[in-house]
């Protein structure tokens, strides 16, 4: 029924198959909207956020969305910047996550404050000082980028390729592309790291609070760092999660490798300086505040194997394996160490965001816990919905993966 | 916010931080409108089908005669 | 980040912790002055809003050596992020510039038509003072309530953080006052917060803390004056007095033998 709208040389599955794989997502993202209205209608109070959950599961769903989207801007950079070819293999794919993950980040903040209807006042009103305002101002941009990005891939679509002004505007647009990469990259180093800067400089809270270089504290580049380790590992496992789905080879081995072993560099390099802030903040911000470092892990389920699991488990071990060159050849451990590191940077925002709030900072105040309620469940899972709809959508009626042709070729 | 906002403050901080961020949307606009130019520039280039055969007058064609 | 503190009023509170019987007034006294919303279940603490918070500690020992103290917890007003930037950690992180430290008053302020509810506040700030309406604000009807509210002080909407101002439009009101009577400084008692005002055990003392005539700024040189959580560093403008050496301990973190007791009376 849409073949008209099908790249041209490829094999996708029915319109009927198609629509089945949509239902789940609508009905993810049926759950979403009913959730927002509801929060939107009848305020936050159908959340279990509370005062002292002044962040929650929406934020850690932000920060760690925001995170995995850092393949975006980072294989960009590499791609049209840095000149590393093979990449262009993959680069519509990073796009399309980067834009998921961005949009998506940006609607749940949309209905986690208060006022949504006063959100420009971030923008008209800014506390320049205060890191969230660097946050906003930049992913708000860098989703302009990202948009920017994903016109050429929508203008490649069959249909739409062949109106001439359009085609001829994507490819000009594809043309000056390292432009936007750059301003992107620019933009994506300042929110990353201001993401990380936001708990850093929670100076009155010593579980999160750091020291660091001038006006930002180490989690600052620790953010940064652990993004564009972790970013291409969640490209690589969505291209993965497609070729398992669509049973073909959809990128070279080339490019994902290249992907690995950058991210096995960045995720070592940042274990090493993650593991100096880390015994920076025992022996320098805990003294300091008068506590020691199991004082922070004592209350609830939040122990020292916090610390255990994002260091070791999903750190140094995905570090070794994809350092490793014969261990990240292999299908099952690259996608194991990739899903590890993404695990990792995801437990990294929660214990910044939770666990940081979940600790009391007086001594005779009291732990409190926090579990999501079904509305704040529906407005995360909206977000994978919405990415599975539009990334399955972005695959069955784009060019996504330029080799795929190649690869695969259709016998008739 | 906008050296005319209220909140503005003339110092070092602001300059930076706002001129950076409005240095960033205008590097983007200004690609955008880059862009936009070129394409209109570009339209009256018609672009030949590579199965025809090109087009040469009638003259040409026949010089011999 | 560059502003200075220039010396001028510097209002702040002590409250005397072995005078404070628990009896809760000053945190009604405080509810009732500033229309602080109520809700039909106040059981549930961690989202109504008590601007004036009362904690209640013991020193964990066994009857009959059990001893209790009952700690009001405003906000404290703090002048410094902890990391020596002239501004509490509230307002340096919040997005929209809707809590602001005034440098002619110390007092930390919050504009609610400003604040847009993204709660960064709330997760700055150590003593969890700041509230977030999680409902519209609710007055019960019938039950007279409607009949208290103060028209000095605006109702919170929903979706907006909140907090202690130190009864700040009570300063304003001394200041026309003041005005008026062709005065230029007011007197000591003329500007006092609604709990000090309502404290039955006269444990909350109220003033300039820039005032070496006020009251609050000679109590503050007692050797057993302390604040909260003091070694963050975000100089509090709350002082508290306690005699009890346990208590005192309880108000901060300390590491093993680094609590030092007052062994004896000065002055």
């Amino acid at each position: 029924m849409d073949s008209p709208l099908l790249p041209e040389g490829v094999k996708r599955c029915s319109t009927k198959a198609f629509f089945l794989w949509t239902l789940p997502w609508l009905g993810l993202l049926a759950w979403g909207g009913l959730s927002a209205f509801l929060c939107l209608w009848k305020g936050l109070n159908q959340t279990n956020m509370s005062n002292i959950f002044a962040f929650a599961l929406w934020i850690v769903f932000d920060l760690a969305v925001i995170a995995l989207g850092a393949g975006a801007f980072f294989t960009g950079f590499l791609t049209y910047i840095i000149g590393k070819k093979e990449l262009k293999n993959v680069i519509n794919a990073a796009v399309i996550i980067g834009f998921i993950c961005y949009s998506g980040a940006i609607a749940m903040l949309g209905i986690d404050i208060g006022q949504p209807i006063r959100g420009w006042f971030i923008f008209w009103h800014a506390n320049i000082h205060s890191m969230l305002v660097e946050v906003s101002f930049c992913i708000t941009c860098y989703l302009m980028v990202l948009a920017i990005e994903f016109v050429p891939i929508i203008l490649g679509n069959r249909q739409l390729s062949k109106i001439r002004e359009l085609n001829i505007f994507g490819h000009n647009l594809h043309e000056t592309m390292a432009v936007f990469a750059a301003t992107g990259t620019f933009l994506s180093f300042f929110h990353q790291g201001s993401l990380g800067g936001m708990f850093g400089v929670l100076y009155a809270r010593p579980f999160a609070a750091r020291d660091g270089f001038f006006i930002w504290p180490w989690t600052f580049f620790l953010f940064i760092l652990s993004a564009i380790a972790a970013g291409p590992c969640f490209t690589i496992l969505c291209t993965k999660l497609t070729e398992k789905l669509s049973r073909k080879k959809l990128v070279p081995d080339n490019a994902i490798q290249l992907l690995a072993k950058i991210s096995a560099f960045l995720l070592s390099l940042y274990m090493v300086l993650k593991i100096a802030d880390t015994l920076g903040w025992i022996y320098g911000v805990v003294p300091r505040a008068g506590l020691k470092f199991i004082d922070f892990y004592q209350e609830g389920p939040y122990g020292v194997w916090l610390v255990v699991c994002e260091i070791i488990i999903f750190g140094i071990a995905p570090a070794i394996i994809l350092l490793v060159p014969k261990a990240r050849q292999h299908d099952g451990w690259l996608i194991a160490a990739c899903l590890m590191t993404c695990m990792g940077i995801v437990l990294n925002r929660f214990v910044f965001i939770v666990v940081t709030l979940a600790i009391p900072v007086m001594p005779f105040d009291r732990f409190w816990g926090y579990l999501p309620t079904w509305q704040e469940w529906g407005i995360a899972m909206a977000v994978i919905g919405y990415g599975f709809l539009l990334f399955s959508a972005a695959y069955r009626y784009l060019p996504l993966f330029p080799k795929e042709r190649e690869l695969n070729p259709v016998t008739e | 916010m906008t050296p005319f906002s209220f909140e503005w403050q003339w110092n070092i901080e602001y300059i930076l931080f706002m001129g950076l961020l409005y240095i960033a949307l205008t590097i983007i606009v200004c690609g955008l409108v880059y862009v936009l130019v070129k394409t209109w520039l570009d339209l009256p280039m018609i672009e030949k089908p590579h199965d025809t055969p090109p087009e040469i007058s009638y003259r040409s064609r026949y010089s011999d005669y | 980040m560059k502003e200075k503190h220039v010396p001028g009023k510097r209002y702040g509170m002590i409250i005397d912790l072995d005078k404070c019987t628990g009896c809760g007034t000053c945190t009604i006294a405080c509810a009732a002055e500033n229309n602080v919303s109520v809700r039909s279940d106040e059981s549930d603490k961690e989202r109504s809003i008590t601007w004036m918070e009362l904690f209640k500690i013991t020193n964990g020992k066994e009857f009959p050596h059990t001893e209790v103290c009952y700690f009001p917890r405003p906000c404290m007003h703090c002048e410094e992020d902890g990391r020596g930037h002239h501004q509490p950690s509230c307002v340096s992180v919040c997005v929209a510039t809707a809590t602001k430290l005034d440098h002619n008053t110390g007092i930390v302020s919050q504009v609610y038509t400003r604040c847009i509810g993204c709660r960064y506040c709330q997760a700055a700030c150590p003593y969890k003072a700041r509230y977030f309406n999680w409902w519209d604000a609710y007055f019960p009807k019938g039950k007279g309530l409607e009949r208290y509210l103060s028209p000095e002080v605006s109702p919170r909407m929903r979706g907006v953080v909140e907090k202690c101002t130190f009864c700040h439009h009570r300063l304003m009101r001394a200041k026309n006052l003041a005005y008026a009577e062709e005065r230029r400084e007011l007197e000591e008692d003329e500007y006092i917060t609604a709990c000090a005002e309502a404290c039955p055990a006269q444990a909350i003392t109220f003033g300039d803390l820039n005032n070496p005539k006020h009251r609050v700024s000679q109590l503050i040189k007692s050797p057993y004056a302390f604040r909260l959580l003091e070694r963050l560093n975000t100089k509090p403008k709350v002082y508290y007095l306690s005699n009890k050496d346990w208590v005192r301990k309880l108000a901060d973190n300390y590491l093993p033998g680094e609590f030092e007791k007052i062994m004896k009376l000065s002055g």
